[in-house]
């Protein structure tokens, strides 16, 4: 009895899309510059803790991004969390703005680290990290980050978040 | 070490800085015995008004020589690296700008100043790149004025960011500049380097800023004239992929009554002007100069007593919020201010006017 092999269940990518606009998330800006000068930064939601044993977390990114040739083995990278008053930066690094390549600096004061890294002032949260191993799956680089240093901002401001297509006020909170 | 965010990328929507305190007369032609002497106390009392008034920058002019005249205007002018160093250690908040002749200073010398202010104010600091004007400065430092001023201005900036990223030692075959193993530690804290300026007015200046700088100040003749320079502004950055803050200079007269502030600047600027540094100033500019409109030569001589040609602010607080707003509407993100006498005048234009443009939606701080 021959089996027929079934083709692989999957959806389109526009209700795939249409289904992830309901998922909510923070707002990060994944920073490189490396040593000949290249600097680059993109806005993500593709960011997640990975583990805490050792300290690390993931982030996908196009393979065809200009960030992409800035995370290789061994490279630093910053990963920073937005506050609700950067949606400017988040924009200009989302490309939702005219300036391209390194001029998107322009939005957001960056400070280096002792790494030389770029550090968003004003972030929630900047994590330090340095590139322990590139997966590829189709479109994309999922990047592990071994963390080597989190800025975190006194007092903490508010959270910036994506969903339905648009930045969103994390607003008041209550206790989990 | 704990870095806030640069003054000028805050969330005012007109922002303000304070130019020229570091040159003997700020940017007057007067005689009035008030006038501006541009010694280190009154600079470091103004710094502290502005500072604690939360005005966005500061602002000086390079000078290397002055105009002649009566006071020999502008001869006493401060260095600039050191005297925002200098401020730098003596504020808090606000943006401290340094004015760099390209020609004149090494790029990893402006490299490693700039980077030195920049550490000392905690990510404050900004570059003012000038290629200059005047042949005479030049003289003096046995340098001629190139032809492609701004070809030479954008390898030197490009040196400047290049060092502070680059980890390992670098050669560099320029045009202008064939350099070994060059390295420059520590590099700047602000990334890629401090925020940047020029004020350029013709063309190719205009496409070096478009291409190079965050912040291009621009002068104009009539407030309606400014809408076009930002237009042009604008275009010339899009073609490079950027997006350039445009900002204007403005000298101002505030008083209580419009009276008081026109007669104040009829004596200052004509009556008490210092005529013959004036005619020095006016005829130098107009030979070697592309900063202003050539009809503004003719026009405003007035203007150039009170403000080497940038446009008045002169009246009550309300007829000066009124302006700005104008100024705002025609694309300006901000102005650099000047006042006969920084340290009498800064107080009551910040304590009457930063409320009145809170009112009018131009500040939020």
């Amino acid at each position: 009895m021959t089996l027929h092999a079934k083709p692989a269940r999957i959806t389109g990518s526009a209700p795939f899309k249409q289904g992830m606009r309901a998922l909510v998330g923070a707002v990060s800006v994944v920073a490189v510059q490396d040593a000949n000068g290249f600097s680059a930064g993109l806005t993500a939601t593709a960011v997640c803790s990975l583990s805490a044993d050792p300290p690390s977390l993931l982030v996908c990114v196009n393979r065809s991004s200009t960030i992409a040739p800035g995370l290789k083995q061994d490279d630093a990278f910053s990963v920073n969390v937005l506050a609700e008053d950067q949606i400017e930066v988040a924009q200009a690094f989302g490309g939702q703005k005219t300036v391209q390549g390194p001029a998107r600096f322009i939005y957001g004061s960056w400070a280096r680290s002792a790494h030389d890294t770029p550090l968003l002032v004003g972030a929630r949260v900047s994590f330090e990290c340095v590139v322990e191993k590139v997966m590829d799956y189709a479109t994309h680089h999922i990047v592990i980050g071994r963390v080597t240093d989190v800025h975190l901002r006194h007092p903490s401001p508010k959270a910036l978040l994506y969903g339905d297509g648009r930045y969103i006020s994390a607003g008041e909170t209550e206790a989990a | 070490m704990l870095v806030k965010p640069h003054p000028l990328k805050g969330p005012n929507r007109f922002k303000l800085g304070v130019f020229s305190t570091n040159a003997d007369g700020g940017l007057a032609i007067t005689d009035v015995p008030e006038r501006w002497r541009a010694g280190w106390d009154d600079n470091l009392t103004a710094a502290g008004i502005a500072d604690r008034a939360g005005l966005e920058f500061f602002l000086p002019i390079a000078r290397w020589r002055g105009f002649g005249g009566k006071n020999r205007v502008r001869e006493w002018s401060f260095e600039t690296f050191t005297w925002a160093a200098g401020l730098a250690s003596a504020t808090e908040r606000i943006g401290l700008f340094m004015t760099v002749h390209v020609p004149i200073v090494h790029p990893l010398y402006a490299a490693k100043a700039l980077a030195t202010v920049d550490h000392i104010s905690k990510g404050r600091a900004g570059l003012n790149i000038v290629c200059g004007w005047n042949p005479q400065e030049f003289a003096m430092f046995g340098v001629a004025l190139g032809e492609k001023g701004y070809v030479q201005a954008a390898e030197w900036i490009g040196l400047i960011e290049r060092a502070y990223s680059a980890s390992q030692p670098f050669d560099f075959m320029g045009e202008y500049y064939q350099l070994k193993g060059v390295v420059s530690r520590p590099a700047s804290v602000q990334v890629p380097r401090p925020v940047t300026m020029n004020a350029a007015f013709g063309g190719p200046g205009r496409d070096f800023a478009a291409k190079n700088c965050d912040y291009l100040f621009s002068t104009f003749s009539e407030l309606e004239d400014g809408k076009n320079h930002v237009a042009d502004i604008r275009q010339r950055a899009a073609g490079f992929g950027r997006e350039v803050g445009i900002y204007t200079v403005c000298h101002v007269v505030c008083r209580e009554t419009q009276k008081e502030a026109d007669d104040y600047y009829e004596k200052y600027a004509v009556t008490e002007a210092d005529h013959a540094a004036v005619d020095a100033h006016m005829q130098g500019k107009k030979e070697f100069s592309k900063s202003h409109d050539a009809s503004a030569y003719d026009l405003y001589r007035k203007r150039f007593a009170g403000g080497a040609g940038s446009y008045p602010l002169v009246g009550t607080p309300e007829k000066i919020v009124d302006d700005m707003l104008k100024i705002s509407n025609q694309g300006y993100a901000g102005a650099a201010l000047t006042f006969v006498n920084y340290t009498y005048e800064l107080p009551f234009f910040c304590d009457r006017v930063l409320p009145l443009m809170k009112q009018a939606g131009l500040r939020i701080n």
